[in-house]
Order: structure tokens, then C-alpha cells, then sequence
């Protein structure tokens, strides 16, 4: 059942119910009341009854020993229907119109009265019984008061409040179904809007002034929905990013494969020259340890994504008198100057990461015709800044913002010829993301290329810069 | 509405089916009293005062210190004859007398002294149909009413208040004073020491008729 339903019923219940109940504690207060009156116009009406018979008596003392004879006629003295009885129960008069179910016929003068509520074929009585003495004789009166007209009333207002109960609900009817529509339309937006997300339009949000239980609901769900809206919006990117890893990875591999199917074919189908055959080995090698390569680093990256790293407290001195040995060699061959210069300071680190993030910016600084490579590490205000800078030929601007991307290569073919797979700088991208570093790429693409990477300095109780 | 219905039914079948004993309700309370007693003027003023005032009556039985039916009957009749008006009373004489207590609002539940109750005496004899309300504790006729037909009383009812004002246990102040509308004569006579006043309306032979009306109140100013 909808909200909507529910809350219009429970309107109408409760509003029926106590419209009902109010109604019932009012008639019967009334009811109760109007008996209680009628039976006050009872007791006097005996009153004055017992009056009129004692006046008699006293007038005329043996009036009901004469035989009752003139007792017909008294019925015009009294003013309501009566009885008289003998102190032994003899009928004198009656002119009631019901008896009661028993007399209580005590012979006592005291403040105490008899009565009795009686009904016959449609018409109510209250029924008084005293015992009346005058001089010496003694009598039984009983009058009865007709209650009808005051029953019939109460059945008139009872069927009138009927009326009014029905006419009230229906009036009742379309107003609540107007509050209850009111109080359930912001509900029906919010629930409108997550349908639009679900089906896609994730940039919807709902328009709700009011501080009440709706408004947060609306303000907590426009935060679900900016959230859901930005994890889509990243797990498209990692998607996006997957898919041209996955594009880049196949069309790495494939590219050399054909070739080395190809010199392989071609060695074992035929029988060639030397020459040849040193040739197409050699061709083959090279693609091998590219490939071999390729899957190194691969790995790597692969491990990287994969484990939780320690970083350790280290003094740069240290660091790069380590990095001089790895780089060293690597400069020489290339026939680059190393230039390495240490200030003071600690950083939190992991070595073998650093070494990697090192070795693999010196290794594109050379591949670029790098004459010189500078490997700086100074400590600039709560940073320790180390920057690897060369003077080979740089990278294009427009470059700078995807060189970090997997297998991405400014010039495919020549990184080809160096083994390259295009998958170093997003390895050292991977590694400045672990140590809670910040890099920077400054080239013009013609006179070189200065890659800053800035590490917290490590203080006396420094914790982890990632945290 | 159904449930409703059945409710009130039920209801409805108790409420009228009720039965057994109740007390009687007394405005007054029971005193004993002294025979003679006689009330001060502040205490009579204060039950013209209150009988004025009134709302409605209860009538009820008598309580201790108040005198029976009989004697309030017996105190009219000697009261008729001490004004020299009891007519020419005839063999068929029909005597009513009920207790009475005004009532100032319904469903109040005050206790007043006994002396606040009056007997309303209607003695109807012969050429004379009397109403009087003699107080119930005692026998003093406040407040009377008579018509007489046949035989009338004297024309000029000279000194009536004055007598009526005694009668009463009051004592007079100064001279009646008295006007005259052709057969309608109203007098009026201050009482000494309170703010009441005794008034007299003696209409006489209205149009030629052989009728006679006197009313005799004590009133409060």
C-alpha cells in the first residue's frame, strides 16, 4: 500500500473514531443527565402528589375506610397518574398506566424513597412509592411520571449526531485527501529523482526549501546523489583507463609479436645466409627484451597496486649517495654527465621505490640525448624537493598532461628502438602517489625537461605524510 | 456507527432500567427548635430577601424544628379570622398545604436554616378562596392572597397592613400610605428596623362585580 494510502486512512480512522467517540461521551453525559432530571421532576412531582393526598386525609380522614366510593374521583386532584394502597395493600385507586415488579411497601417514615424506571409498548414511566401519614392513618402512594417525551428527544438528538457524523466525514473526505497530498508531494519528488538517477541522470538533484524531516531527507539525498554522481564519474574514468590499458597492453604486445612470428617463420622455413639469420635473431632478441621489459614493469605496477608499503625515516645524503651507484653507470653509458646534489634533511620513504622512481627518470633523461643529468635534493620549507633535470630535447607541452598515462610515448618509434614500453612514467606517477608526494613536469619540449617531486620533510615526530 | 449504536443501546437499557431507594433531598437543615419561636427582623429580611430572589421551589417534607401540615393549616385559619377575613365558610372546605423552599440556581446544594421554608396553605371554603404562605418554623403568615365573592369584606380595609404587619411578628414604622385607583387601592407601610416594607392590594367590586381581591406581601427595598 503507498505511503500516500496509508497516511489518508490513518487520517480517516482516527479522525472517525474520535469524532465518534466524542460524540458518544456527549450523548451519553446528556442521556444520563436527562434521566437524572427527569427523575428530580419524579420525586417532586410525588411531592406535591403526597401533598394533596395528606390534605385529604386530613380533610377527611376516613375518606379511603368509607369503601373508597369517592376514591374515583380523586384522580382529577392528583396531577399525575397514581395509586393509593392500605397499609395491609388494599387497592383503594389506581390509575396508573404500568405496575411495577414489586412493591416495597415499608412502613417507615424516613427520608428514604422508593423507585423504580419502567417501560410498555414504546413509553417509559419512573414509578414513586412512599409510605404517607396523616394523623392517624397511614397509606401507600405511588405516582408515575412519563419519561417519554424526554427518551424520544434523546433518540432524535442521537439520530441527528448520525446524520451530522456522515455529513462531517463526507465534508472530511476531500480535505484530507488534499493534506494528505500535500504532506506525501515532496516525498513523491524525492522518490521521482532517485528514478532519474537510477535511469541515468546522475546531475539531478531536488529543490526543497523547509527544515523539517522532507528538507534533510532532500539535502541528505542531493549529498548521495553529488557522491553517486562523482563515483560514477571516477569508476567511468578507471573504466576508461582499463579499457586503453587493456588496448595499449594488446597492441604492445602484438606489435613486436608479429615481427618476431615473422624473422621466427622466416628462420625456420628457409635456409639463409648468415648474415641474415644474425640479423633476424638479432631482431628477434631485441623484441624479446622489450617485451621482457614490458612485463617488468608491468609487474611492478601490477605489485604496487597491490601491497601496503612502510615508509621509512631517511636522510637524502644517504639516498643519493645510494642513487649515484645505480645512476652512475647508466649516465656513463649514455655518455651523460651526472650531476648530484644532497642538502640536509629526512624524508619517509621506501628505498627501492625511490631508487625506481630515480632510475627511471635518469632512464628517460638519457634516452632523450641528455648531456648533462642533474639529481637535486634540497629541503624547501616543510618539503624536501628532489628534481631530476636534463638538457635533452623535452617534452612537448601539450604532452605534459598525459605522459603519466600507461604505454603513452611522446615519440613511439625511437622509444621503440630503446626497449622503451611507455609504461615508466606512470610507474613513477604510481610511486609519488604512495609516498604522499607531489610531482611537477616543467619542459618546453625543445632545451629539456625538470621533473619535481615534493616529499614531506620528515620532522623530529613526524607520522606518515600519507596519513 | 454500528458499534456506536449498540453502545448507547446498551446504554440506554441500564439508565432505564435503574430502580431501588434514594434519599430525599432537604434544602433545609433540621434544628431543634423552641415553641413561640419568634425570628428577628434581619433573619425575616433575609428570607423575603431570599424568596425574592428565587429561581425556583422544592417542596418537601418537614424537618426538625419546623411545624407539621397540620399546624401551618391550623396557623391560616387562625391568621383569616385575626384579619376578619375568613368569609362565610361553608361545610365543603378544601385545604392543600405543601412544604416549599425557594431555590436561587438549579443544582445548588445549600443548606439553609429551617425558618426559610413556608407552608403554602390554599383553604377554599364557601364565598372565600385563600393562598397564604405561613413560615415553617414559625406559623407567621407572610405572604397572603385572598379572593372572596358573595360576601364582601368592609370596602375600605382600614388598618389591615398595620394588623397583617403584627401578625407577622414585625413592628410598623409610621403611617400607612395609600392610593387609590378607582376600585383599586394599594397602601404601603415602611417596618421598622430593616429595609422591608409590607404592601396591601385591595381591589374591590371591579366593574360592578361581586368579587373582592386582597394580596398582602412583605417585599425588601
Amino acid at each position: 500500500m503507498k505511503l500516500f494510502h496509508k497516511i489518508f486512512l490513518c487520517f480517516v480512522v482516527i479522525f472517525g473514531i474520535t469524532f465518534q467517540a466524542a460524540g458518544y461521551l456527549l450523548i451519553n453525559y446528556a442521556y444520563g443527565n436527562a434521566v437524572g432530571q427527569q427523575k428530580k421532576i419524579a420525586f417532586q412531582d410525588f411531592q406535591y402528589n403526597r401533598s394533596i393526598l395528606q390534605s385529604m386525609l386530613y380533610s377527611n380522614p376516613e375518606f379511603f375506610a368509607e369503601g373508597g366510593s369517592g376514591a374515583a374521583g380523586i384522580s382529577r386532584d392528583f396531577t399525575v397518574p397514581a395509586a393509593v394502597y392500605g397499609e395491609d395493600g388494599t387497592d383503594y385507586f389506581s390509575s396508573l398506566a404500568v405496575l411495577p415488579d414489586k412493591y416495597d411497601f415499608k412502613k417507615t417514615e424516613d427520608d428514604r424513597i422508593f423507585f423504580q424506571i419502567l417501560g410498555q409498548e414504546g413509553e417509559n414511566y419512573i414509578l414513586v412509592c412512599d409510605y404517607v401519614r396523616q394523623g392517624g392513618q397511614g397509606v401507600y402512594l405511588v405516582t408515575q411520571t412519563d419519561i417519554s417525551p424526554m427518551l424520544h428527544t434523546q433518540k432524535r438528538m442521537i439520530a441527528y449526531f448520525q446524520k451530522i457524523y456522515i455529513a462531517i466525514l463526507c465534508i472530511s473526505f476531500p480535505i484530507i485527501f488534499l493534506l494528505t497530498k500535500a504532506l506525501t508531494a515532496p516525498i513523491k519528488r524525492v522518490s521521482e529523482a532517485a528514478g532519474r538517477i537510477a535511469r541515468g541522470n546522475y546531475s539531478q538533484r531536488i529543490r526543497m526549501e523547509g527544515k523539517d524531516e522532507i528538507g534533510e531527507l532532500a539535502v541528505g539525498f542531493n549529498q548521495m546523489a553529488r557522491q553517486v554522481e562523482e563515483k560514477v564519474a571516477e569508476l567511468s574514468d578507471m573504466a576508461r583507463q582499463k579499457e586503453d590499458f587493456a588496448a595499449n597492453f594488446a597492441h604492445e604486445l602484438k606489435t613486436p609479436m608479429t615481427s618476431v612470428i615473422g624473422y621466427a617463420d622466416m628462420l625456420y622455413q628457409r635456409d639463409l645466409p648468415r648474415e641474415q639469420v644474425k640479423g633476424a635473431a638479432g631482431y628477434i632478441l631485441e623484441e624479446g627484451m622489450r617485451l621482457e621489459a614490458l612485463s617488468l614493469k608491468l609487474m611492478d605496477l601490477f605489485v604496487m597496486g597491490k601491497q601496503d608499503f612502510v615508509l621509512e625515516r631517511m636522510p637524502i645524503r644517504e639516498m643519493f649517495k645510494n642513487l649515484r651507484q645505480g645512476i652512475g653507470p647508466m649516465c656513463q653509458k649514455h655518455g651523460a654527465a651526472l650531476h648530484i646534489e644532497a642538502g640536509e634533511g629526512s624524508i619517509y620513504a621506501d628505498f627501492d621505490l625511490f631508487k625506481t622512481m630515480a632510475l627511471n627518470l635518469a632512464d628517460n633523461a638519457v634516452k632523450a640525448g641528455s648531456r648533462d643529468l642533474w639529481v637535486i635534493g634540497r629541503q624547501e620549507g616543510e618539503a624536501v624537493k628532489v628534481v631530476i633535470k636534463d638538457n635533452g630535447r623535452g617534452i612537448p607541452p601539450e604532452e605534459l598532461g598525459k605522459i603519466t598515462e600507461a604505454f603513452y610515448r611522446v615519440d613511439k618509434s625511437r622509444s621503440r628502438k630503446q626497449h622503451g614500453a611507455g609504461l615508466g612514467m606512470a610507474l613513477v606517477a604510481r610511486i609519488v602517489e604512495i609516498h604522499g608526494a607531489r610531482m611537477e613536469i616543467e619542459s618546453d619540449g625543445k632545451t629539456g625537461t625538470a621533473v619535481s617531486v615534493a616529499f614531506r620533510l620528515a620532522g623530529g615526530d613526524r607520522e606518515d605524510p600519507r596519513i | 456507527m454500528a458499534g456506536m449504536d449498540l453502545i448507547l443501546k446498551a446504554r440506554e437499557g441500564q439508565l432505564l432500567a435503574e430502580s431501588g431507594e434514594a434519599a430525599w433531598e432537604q434544602p433545609v437543615v433540621g434544628r431543634q427548635g423552641k415553641e413561640g419561636q419568634i425570628l428577628t427582623t434581619g433573619q425575616v429580611e433575609a428570607v423575603v430577601s431570599y424568596w425574592e430572589r428565587r429561581r425556583a421551589l422544592t417542596i418537601h417534607n418537614p424537618v426538625k424544628g419546623q411545624i407539621s401540615m397540620e399546624e401551618s393549616i391550623k396557623a391560616g385559619n387562625k391568621w383569616l379570622a385575626e384579619m376578619g377575613m375568613d368569609g362565610k365558610r361553608g361545610k365543603e372546605e378544601a385545604v392543600h398545604a405543601m412544604l416549599e423552599t425557594a431555590i436561587l440556581e438549579e443544582g445548588t446544594e445549600e443548606s439553609l436554616e429551617p425558618y426559610y421554608s413556608l407552608w403554602n396553605v390554599q383553604i377554599s371554603s364557601g364565598s372565600m378562596q385563600a393562598v397564604l404562605y405561613v413560615n415553617a418554623v414559625t406559623g407567621q403568615v407572610w405572604d397572603a392572597r385572598i379572593v372572596f365573592t358573595e360576601i364582601l369584606p368592609e370596602k375600605e380595609p382600614y388598618g389591615k397592613l398595620r394588623r397583617f404587619v403584627e401578625l407577622s411578628g414585625l413592628e410598623a414604622s409610621g403611617a400607612e400610605k395609600s392610593w387609590r385607583y378607582g376600585d383599586w387601592m394599594v397602601t404601603r407601610l415602611e417596618i421598622d428596623g430593616s429595609g422591608m416594607y409590607a404592601t396591601m392590594n385591595w381591589l374591590s367590586g371591579f366593574n360592578g362585580a361581586d368579587t373582592a381581591t386582597a394580596d398582602f406581601q412583605l417585599r425588601v427595598e
